[in-house]
């Protein structure tokens, strides 16, 4: 596990690399679905006020 | 998007544990599997803007002015991934960060025109005349696509050529191969599904004042 975590001594390089790529990823998505939840909530908020 | 997972995950297993270490780079050729397909995307997603631009310029069809507005945030991610997957793969393969290379240097423009296409879209405030002066940048810049593909081919640059082509054999395993197809399909389903919602969304702020996204939130429940 540790060897592989390693990665033949650049592990320094691969994983801040995906890390990277795992942080962009998951927040284009959470950030996606996060807008379109508050943009519905204020639809309705607005059609209440109607 | 479960597909897009299943496909990521798969990928990333294969690629990070069972694909065998490169005979000259070692352990580090590892990036790849983020940086190729992420380097792909940034092509596809522009290419794919810019016929929806077109579209749009043409027969003025509204939904292409969504999905380019939709499309951009997502292209210039995977723009900036492939720049930074890139840069460090390349410190310690090349022994720097960055170099003024054709396809380095051609790829950061990239990101810069997607830049520029979210700023214009904020600079206007009818959204139709920053839909439409975006078009127009998207198609000027497409030009720029076939200099990132080639720029291998016809400059003398530090990047390496094409590993994977349409048309001869990849020169790479196909332990190596499968795990990055796998990614690519990945990027692209995952591309899909975020934009489809970031879709959904500038749809309802064109259509709110219409009867249908009235009686559609309060169809779904969500009004209570």
């Amino acid at each position: 596990m540790i060897e592989w975590l390693a990665m033949g001594g650049y592990g320094k390089f691969v994983w801040p690399a995906y890390a990277i790529w795992l942080v962009v990823i998951v927040y284009n998505y959470v950030s996606a679905k996060a807008d379109e939840k508050k943009y519905k909530h204020e639809l309705i908020k607005r059609l209440r006020l109607k | 998007m479960g597909f897009a997972l299943i496909c990521f995950i798969s990928g990333l297993i294969g690629g990070l544990v069972l694909a065998p270490a490169d005979y000259q780079q070692g352990d580090s050729f590892r990036i790849i599997y983020i940086h190729v397909p992420a380097a792909w995307m940034s092509l596809f997603i522009y290419t794919f803007m810019a016929i929806n631009a077109a579209i749009l310029l043409i027969w003025r069809v509204k939904i292409s002015e969504i999905i380019i507005r939709s499309s951009a945030i997502l292209g210039a991610s995977f723009t900036f991934l492939a720049l930074a997957t890139g840069s460090i793969w390349g410190k310690p393969m090349w022994g720097t960060w960055w170099v003024w290379d054709a396809r380095l240097t051609s790829e950061l423009i990239l990101l810069f025109l997607y830049l520029g296409f979210i700023a214009l879209q904020s600079a206007f405030e009818d959204r139709r005349i920053a839909a439409k002066t975006g078009a127009v940048l998207v198609l000027v810049g497409v030009v720029n696509i076939p200099i990132i593909k080639y720029s291998v081919e016809w400059w003398s640059t530090l990047h390496q050529p094409a590993s994977i082509s349409k048309l001869d054999a990849p020169s790479i395993h196909i332990d190596m191969l499968i795990p990055l197809l796998l990614m690519a399909i990945a990027c692209k389903a995952y591309f899909f599904s975020v934009m489809l919602i970031r879709c959904r969304r500038e749809i309802l702020a064109y259509e709110s004042n219409t009867a249908w996204v009235k009686e559609t939130l309060i169809r779904n429940g969500d009004h209570t």
